[in-house]
């Protein structure tokens, strides 16, 4: 194996495990989206409203 | 041992009163400022300096008209201000904002707020539009009249009064002076000991009296859901509190507002003098916009209109940033001569990538600059009274259509926005709709089909007219969807809109380029963040098996097939190849051979062979299997499809110096084999069915994880599942007809 493999295998693990992290914090409703508006809009209201 | 919290200090007031202008203005946080209600959904807080130095935290709430809190907004509002609201503590003061050019509609409010006992700080906003209209307010006149409570004059968007606010709410919190209460009519507090000795008989945890008085005065109070007691007898010490009322020959429904709308009368008499001239500015521009036929006509034109100079003005800067991704590709592509693997990824995945997807920020900036105009100048409410009545007549809140106008910008706020919404059979199906409303997503999926297939044949005012079409779509089906679900699932029946119709104003370029930074902010972290990574995933996925023993079967096939096209045998084929790679210079045989090893290794890579597998599915709309893979990988985020596209044309070969771009490598892009071999992929149908299946497709994760969170995951997966039926017919029919009639 090459370094240039391993670098790639490097990217590869990176992208996927930033890929995963962002579906598991969606499924877990911690972000629904990627953009910094609802994401705040949903810090905000989560466990504040009483009913 | 921790430091005492700050005080706190709650903004409240009706709606476009200018509430969240004051709050940015006091505190220095930036908010979206809008002229419709919903968009301060959620409450924000933030941190004030007093004049003394000291610091107090200052809470923006959701607008509302008076206490009787009908929407869940309105609710957050009553619970933080009774203490309810689980990590809030009750408020040290409050700070009243009125609109000054219609203090008795904005103060009944206020009215309502003295009952509290907390101290309040009334503000004045607005006062310049007052100036203009020749209102002149006392406000010493007003607050000696109030019990003394500090009402400032202000304009919060030209920053006038702010320092007076800021000294006032310091008064607030040293002196703690409270707001005069109304004089009731001695029937009201004796319908509310009635209420207060009947909980205590019946052994019911006591209500503070600003509780008590909600139970009395609404219909259907939300306080009736914290009463600990057996529903019937709190009906019933309700029913016979109000019956104390009636026997004093007032309706216990109006008892409040007749009482408080006298009191404010008599406070505002000889305090503001009124101009004689009604006939405002907006009022004439109202006569036309708001007609029921002019103004829809004048609606629809400056849709078409701003979607139009998307095309015009988007041009040239595209032209830039498609120059740009070439030179950036030149340039560091020979940094990685000696690790091919690693020149793919970084040219043929991440550049052509996410480049392909940076390509449309000019239209996202220029669109959001136009919708920024409108929102701004107040023309945006006038849309959502204009649609108000084709949304009763489906059987929809009127309140539906201002969460769906700002689905057009992205679903998940909207969705959250339906939270304004009182009545939940509505709220839910406005939910379900407002995915249809096209997204900025699908902005970047329709500017490049138009762009690259409509245009060239039918011109950009007709593209522009196919872009506004494709924004009606969603329209057109969520309309029928949303009179289905009201009439047949839920049962729902249309309840009044109220909506304040701000006045015209010249946008202030502050807030128009803070839209435009914010919009074009995402769209690029979007392109460094969740497109990078599925950039990387996808180039692996098309660029994997890379085995020699594909390029070597692809060039015997290849050598066999021009050798027998050429009458020539194979080694004379093979000895051309070489020759012409000795000399060095243009080689079409060589090049040619190399567009079909490209081919090959793509056709032959993970998600190639999983394309083919699935592009019979799509088959009967025309698809392809790089179309395919286009629409699979777009399932978490609508505008993946331009980056695999990008990636999938740049690996197969076909984005080189002749084709310098996704747009004309599509353009070029014929069926290899099949029934359709040699024939463009592209063809008008094929386009019109993706921008129709883009248009109706539930594709984006994120919508259905908040839907999920509002509705229930039954609707979010009875969502997906109608959207995605719904978008492949579409899809088909369109690709169907448009094949029958020769287009």
């Amino acid at each position: 194996m090459t370094a240039e493999h391993l670098i790639l295998a490097a990217i590869l693990a990176a992208a996927a495990f930033y890929l995963g992290w962002l579906a598991w914090r969606t499924l877990r409703g911690k972000s629904s989206c990627n953009c910094g508006c609802c994401e705040d809009k949903l810090k905000r209201v989560s466990g504040k409203q009483t009913k | 041992m921790s430091a005492a919290p700050p005080p706190l200090v709650a903004l409240v007031g009706n709606p476009n009163t200018g509430k969240t202008t004051l709050f940015n203005a006091l505190t220095g946080l930036r908010q979206r400022v809008g002229n419709y209600p919903g968009v301060t959904v959620a409450k924000k807080s933030g941190v004030l300096s007093l004049p003394d130095s000291s610091r107090v935290e200052l809470l923006d709430l959701p607008g509302l008209y008076s206490l009787a809190a009908a929407s869940l907004d309105e609710r957050v509002v009553i619970d933080t201000l009774c203490g309810h609201l689980s990590g809030t503590a009750v408020p040290d003061a409050i700070v009243c904002i009125a609109d000054c050019t219609n203090l008795l509609r904005n103060l009944f409010l206020a009215s309502q707020l003295a009952e509290l006992g907390i101290p309040l700080v009334i503000v004045l906003n607005q006062a310049d539009i007052a100036r203009k209209q020749g209102l002149s307010i006392d406000t010493a006149q007003i607050s000696s009249r109030l019990g003394g409570i500090p009402v400032i004059l202000a304009s919060a968007w030209h920053g006038e009064g702010i320092l007076q606010v800021r000294a006032a709410i310091q008064t607030a919190l040293e002196r703690k002076t409270l707001m005069a209460r109304l004089d009731w009519h001695e029937c009201v507090p004796a319908a509310i000991t009635i209420l207060r000795e009947g909980m205590q008989r019946e052994n019911i945890a006591p209500l503070p009296d600003p509780e008590l008085q909600r139970l009395v005065f609404d219909a259907a109070s939300p306080i009736l859901d914290r009463v600990h007691g057996d529903s019937a007898v709190v009906e019933r010490l309700v029913k016979a509190a109000r019956e104390r009322i009636r026997q004093a020959g007032f309706n216990p429904f109006a008892v409040e507002a007749l009482l408080h709308y006298e009191r404010i009368k008599k406070v505002l008499a000889g305090a503001v003098s009124e101009s004689a001239n009604a006939h405002t500015l907006t009022q004439r521009l109202d006569k036309f916009l708001l007609h029921r036929v002019l103004g829809t006509l004048l609606f629809f034109a400056s849709m078409a209109g701003v979607f139009a100079s998307v095309f015009w003005l988007a041009a040239i800067p595209q032209g830039w940033i498609e120059d740009g991704f070439s030179w950036l590709i030149e340039t560091v592509s020979p940094w990685f001569e000696n690790q091919p693997m690693l020149q793919s990824l970084v040219t043929d995945g991440i550049i052509n990538g996410v480049g392909s997807f940076l390509v449309f920020l000019p239209q996202i900036l220029i669109l959001f600059f136009f919708l920024a105009l409108l929102e701004g100048s107040g023309y945006m409410a006038r849309a959502a009274f204009l649609m108000d009545k084709l949304f009763s007549w489906c059987g929809l809140n009127g309140k539906s259509f201002v969460p769906m106008l700002s689905g057009y910008a992205c679903a998940i706020p909207s969705i959250m926005g339906t939270r304004t919404i009182e009545d939940p059979k509505a709220r839910l199906a406005t939910i379900f709709i407002i995915p249809f409303m096209s997204c900025s997503a699908r902005l970047p999926v329709y500017a490049l089909m138009i762009t690259a297939f409509l245009v060239p044949q039918i011109g950009e005012i007709k593209g522009a007219l196919v872009m506004v079409a494709m924004y009606l779509v969603g329209l057109v089906v969520a309309i029928p969807t949303a009179w289905f679900l009201t009439r047949f699932i839920l049962k729902t029946r249309a309840q009044p809109f109220v909506l304040e119709m701000p006045r015209y104003q010249i946008p202030k370029p502050r807030d128009v380029l803070w839209q435009m930074w914010e919009s074009g902010f995402e769209f690029v972290k979007r392109a460094g963040t969740i497109i990078f990574a599925i950039t990387i995933i996808v180039w692996a996925l098309l660029y994997f098996p890379h085995g020699e023993e594909i390029a070597e079967a692809e060039k015997t096939a290849f050598v066999a097939e021009y050798a027998k096209e050429n009458n020539l045998s194979s080694s004379a084929v093979l000895d051309a190849l070489d020759a012409e790679k000795i000399e060095g210079g243009d080689n079409p045989i060589a090049t040619a051979l190399d567009h079909h090893v490209q081919g090959a290794y793509i056709e032959q890579s993970y998600l190639g062979r999983f394309g083919k597998f699935v592009q019979p599915v799509f088959a009967p709309a025309g698809f392809d299997w790089k179309i395919t893979v286009g629409v699979l990988a777009s399932f978490p985020a609508r505008e993946v499809i331009i980056s695999t596209l990008g990636i999938t044309y740049s690996l197969g070969g076909d984005v080189d110096e002749d084709n310098e771009d996704l747009r004309s490598a599509m353009a070029k892009s014929t069926w290899n084999s099949g029934p359709h071999a040699g024939q463009p992929i592209f063809t008008i149908p094929v386009v019109i069915a993706i921008m129709a299946f883009f248009a109706l497709c539930s594709q984006c994760g994120a919508t259905l994880a908040t839907m999920t969170k509002e509705a229930g995951w039954r609707w979010a997966a009875a969502s997906f599942i109608y959207m995605t039926t719904l978008a492949w017919l579409a899809a088909v029919a369109c690709y169907k007809f448009g094949t029958a009639i020769g287009l």
